[in-house]
């Protein structure tokens, strides 16, 4: 009797703390978001400065997204296909940017393309400044969420039977063909849910692009810059409609990301 | 000319030898079944034939071309492979037609290979399924009609039937050899299954270690196995330990033991089939110089025949009984006729027939 | 094709990963060894990376606790019936779906200086945001589903053959956990912890939000960098990021340790 009583109540911590810590502050955004009501609401959102600010970041995001699908499908199919000295090494450095602090990415942008140094520099004589201007920014993403791809489709390519390749190759295919029409749309669901976790972590991202992103609007303002400044302003119902509309999309490609792929989402 | 035809082919992977010195020929539509041991290299020859991995040496035509520098993309073979390796992201269809959209045929045409393919196999109905909406066999099937569709000059097919359990494998087999013959295409098929083999090929090659061992029709294998290995290999052989108990033979033994010895092979081994025991209660025969007394240390019921026992001196003998006789009893006396037994030495062999048994027909006749 | 292929590899972890580390090393060290051990004497660096510390602990003690039991019971928990755990299974993925920034924001709505909640608990003297309570509830919020992730699946792998097995020889629910269930998630839980610490000593935006970067007061390591990055001095703020770089590494190869540990787990068992 004591032991039921003992489970229920634990049962009931683990559920509480729970929607308490996840749930709770969801609806508080939501609720603060929409508290005075859908107008003042609807003039947050569509003042101009957020919607550059959001618009700026879905294309960012999605730039970056896509570069990393390209980086990330070569990347994980010379990890898994090739042996070559400094393999083992390589694998294990494709999460640094998963365990290094956002901030500390985003300041080694900052350093090694920034004005002081060489390579920054450089780029700046030849007329390209890219830190505090939009290219920074879609390189912080980038190596914010580079291993998101590769991740994903590690194992899909481990799993891969070599004999379908084979079997394409006595089929006459060649080597290009059969990477289309073989292998590539069995890497397809990896594929995908990588880019999209990878577009919607860049969305949210905000350590690494803080310190390098300027704050021009519709140029290098991006959306949780700027939430973060309506914050600092004291603007909090601002900061919340701004984040109702990021948080909305997130959810969206969460959802649509579990309806497509099951359970392949990552950290 | 011979439409397939290997010369001396090897194979190292590191120090290991998988492939060593592996000739023969295959005749324009035969179907051939690759026999031998785990690991005996059966694997590694079919992926060379197909180009899939490069020989160390030797000489592979096909059609009577020279193929050693061609891709597997260029022989113009068709591959089943152990687990099928379908595409999984394609339909029966799609599968089916892929070889076929490679060479860019037009579609009418593509349509109707397939459409006769898919009725060729017993697929018609299932053309929109995905492999895994599939039975093993029927997958079987699909693996076998991509491969077909091409129209190959040769067909390979390694352990076509591994993945399949034993009852439908059975059926398989026999549409496998139909299909084949009703094709005409000549095919390679890799098997464990002894049985199998002697079942369906019109040929069979034995390998072991790397090596051709023999190569030849189901019952020439097994009518004049070339070695101890195949002996044991192919059909049931009981090794014997000291020939001068099988006093009939002890002549002939020493004769061939002689003329081993003085080509420098001093080991003589000797086999006997079950099959060529007669045992017989003493009533049931006249007492013949040919036979030896035994005495039946084991019987057991085997579903269509007695399995026997006998122990001759020192040496134990397993025999066959037809079910049509009556049933021997454990420490019973009975009579023991060999026919014959195999003896190799070195890379010789020899087929010995009981010479008094022969001697006892030459009899009979004259009487 | 092949070496190209390698090559271009190489390029890509230089340019975005090494290139970058190793410029923020040797900006690091502009004023030698002299240089970074100043910057680790002031004391608002000490207590920044007290904070850290602070927070790190919290954090992944609660998170691990209450993560494991979620997992059970999101996995095991045939009682809450099978509607509603595959809700909270969608559920506990929204923090990844969060930005950090908005993670702080929710808790300064919740719980700041003008709502309900705040002054309830400023009236008992607890002080929610710009304090460490609301650091750690952030944190929490934002690592919230690495441990379940974790998991999991972990559980959902191992079946619930062998928990039965060791009911039908008499083990209680307890022994059973201990004896049975634990052994098969031990390197999945270890490798939660480790991701957990890694992203609470990462954690920067929500953190930041929710801290006002106070100095000597609510400012963490990372929150230290950004303040020193806009100060310009980039000495201090390398060093620091220097010193959470190589934590990072020494994260991540205790990631790929227990990451090597589960698999040898999972092929042993399978
Ligand atoms: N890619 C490879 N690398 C190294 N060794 C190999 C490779 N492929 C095969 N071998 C070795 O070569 C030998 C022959 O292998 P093969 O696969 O041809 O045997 P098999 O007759 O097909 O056996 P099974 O009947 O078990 O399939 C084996 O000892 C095997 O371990
Ligand atoms: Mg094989």
């Amino acid at each position: 009797m004591n032991q039921r009583l003992l489970q229920g109540s634990l049962r009931s911590l683990v559920l509480l703390y729970f929607a308490v810590l996840v749930a709770l502050p969801v609806f508080a955004v939501y609720g603060k978001g929409l508290s005075l009501g859908w107008e003042p609401f609807w003039q947050s959102v569509t003042h101009p400065l957020a919607l550059d600010a959001l618009w700026l970041t879905v294309q960012l995001a999605l730039l970056a997204a896509l570069i990393n699908a390209a980086l990330g499908t070569l990347t994980a199919w010379v990890l898994v296909r090739y042996c070559f000295p400094g393999r083992r090494f390589l694998n294990s450095l494709v999460d640094l940017p998963f365990a290094l602090p956002t901030a500390v990415g985003g300041l080694m942008i900052l350093l090694l393309l920034g004005p002081n140094s060489w390579l920054g520099q450089t780029l700046t004589s030849i007329g390209w400044e890219i830190v505090y201007r939009p290219p920074a920014i879609v390189i912080a993403m980038v190596f914010v969420t580079f291993p998101f791809v590769v991740r994903n489709l590690q194992p899909l390519l481990e799993e891969l039977d070599p004999a379908e390749e084979e079997a394409s190759y006595t089929l006459g295919a060649s080597k290009a063909l059969t990477f289309r029409r073989v292998i590539l749309p069995a890497l397809l669901p990896g594929l995908c849910g990588g880019t999209l976790l990878a577009f919607s972590r860049a969305l949210a991202e905000f350590g690494a692009v803080v310190l390098i992103a300027g704050n021009l609007p519709g140029q290098t303002l991006v959306a949780s810059v700027y939430i973060f400044g309506q914050v600092e302003s004291y603007n909090p119902q601002a900061a919340a409609a701004v984040s109702v509309v990021l948080l909305t999309l997130s959810f969206l490609l969460l959802f649509t990301m579990n309806a497509l792929f099951g359970r392949r989402t990552a950290r | 000319m011979h439409h397939l035809e290997v010369r001396d082919l090897n194979k190292k992977f590191g120090s290991l030898q998988a492939v060593e010195g592996v000739s023969f020929s295959v005749e324009q539509g035969r179907l051939i079944g690759l026999l031998g041991p785990s690991g005996g290299g059966k694997t590694t020859l079919l992926r060379m034939l197909a180009g899939l991995e490069r020989p160390d040496g030797g000489a592979i035509s096909i059609g009577g071309r020279n193929v050693d520098a061609l891709p597997p993309q260029d022989r113009g073979i068709g591959f089943v492979f152990q687990n099928y390796a379908l595409f999984k992201h394609m339909t029966v269809v799609e599968n089916i037609a892929f070889g076929l959209k490679v060479k860019k045929w037009e579609r009418a045409r593509i349509y109707q290979r397939v459409a006769e393919l898919l009725a060729l196999t017993g697929l018609i109905g299932l053309e929109r399924r995905y492999p895994h909406q599939l039975s093993g066999g029927q997958r079987q099937r699909v693996a076998f009609a991509r491969a077909l569709a091409p129209e190959p000059q040769l067909l390979l097919l390694d352990e076509p039937f591994a993945a399949i359990d034993a009852k439908v494998r059975k059926e398989l087999r026999t549409w496998l050899k139909e299909m084949i013959s009703r094709v005409g295409v000549t095919s390679l098929f890799v098997t464990h299954d002894q049985e199998e083999a002697v079942e369906v090929a019109d040929e069979i090659l034995i390998m072991s270690q790397g090596r051709l061992e023999q190569k030849g029709t189901p019952w020439e294998i097994y009518r004049a196995p070339k070695t101890p290995f195949i002996a044991t290999f192919i059909g049931e052989s009981t090794a014997l330990h000291d020939l001068t108990t099988l006093a009939p033979f002890a002549e002939a033994a020493v004769s061939i033991a002689n003329k081993a010895s003085l080509e420098g092979h001093d080991e003589l081994q000797a086999f006997v089939r079950p099959e060529s025991i007669e045992i017989s209660r003493s009533h049931e025969r006249q007492p013949s110089s040919a036979a030896l007394p035994g005495v039946v240390s084991h019987v057991q019921f085997r579903g269509d025949a007695w399995h026997v026992e006998v122990q001759v001196g020192a040496q134990r003998l397993t025999a066959r009984r037809p079910l049509a006789y009556e049933p021997l009893s454990l420490g019973e006396e009975v009579s023991v006729l060999v026919h014959r037994l195999y003896l190799f030495a070195g890379q010789q062999s020899w087929i010995v027939e009981n010479p008094f048994l022969s001697l006892q027909r030459e009899k009979e006749r004259i009487v | 094709m092949r070496k190209l292929s390698i090559l271009l590899v190489y390029l890509i972890f230089f340019v975005l990963i090494l290139a970058p580390l190793g410029q923020m090393a040797l900006g690091a060290w502009e004023n030698g060894w002299q240089g970074f051990a100043d910057v680790f004497a002031r004391t608002d660096v000490q207590h920044a990376f007290w904070v850290s510390g602070v927070i790190v602990v919290i954090v992944t003690a609660l998170n691990t606790l209450f993560g494991v039991l979620l997992a059970l019971l999101l996995v095991r928990g045939t009682w809450l019936g099978r509607r509603v755990r595959q809700f909270a299974n969608a559920l506990v993925d929204l923090p990844f779906a969060v930005s950090p920034v908005i993670g702080g924001l929710m808790i300064i709505l919740l719980l700041g200086p003008n709502t309900a909640l705040g002054t309830f608990f400023e009236s008992h003297g607890i002080k929610m945001v710009f304090a460490l309570p609301g650091m750690v509830l952030a944190t929490l919020f934002v690592t919230f589903p690495l441990m379940v992730r974790e998991v999991a699946p972990l559980l959902q792998e191992i079946g619930t053959e062998q928990e039965e097995a060791a009911y039908t020889l008499g083990a209680a629910p307890w022994m059973t956990f201990w004896q049975v269930t634990w052994p098969s998630i031990r390197w999945g839980v270890i490798y939660g912890v480790v991701l957990t610490v890694a992203r609470s000593l990462g954690e920067f935006g929500a953190v930041l939000v929710v801290s006002g970067n106070i100095i000597n007061k609510t400012q963490t390591a990372t929150t230290l960098v950004y303040q020193e990055v806009e100060n310009f001095n980039f000495v201090a703020a390398n060093a620091v990021a220097l010193a959470l770089a190589g934590l990072s590494v020494l994260i991540l190869l205790g990631l790929e340790t227990a990451k090597r540990r589960k698999e040898v787990r999972k092929h042993a068992s399978s």
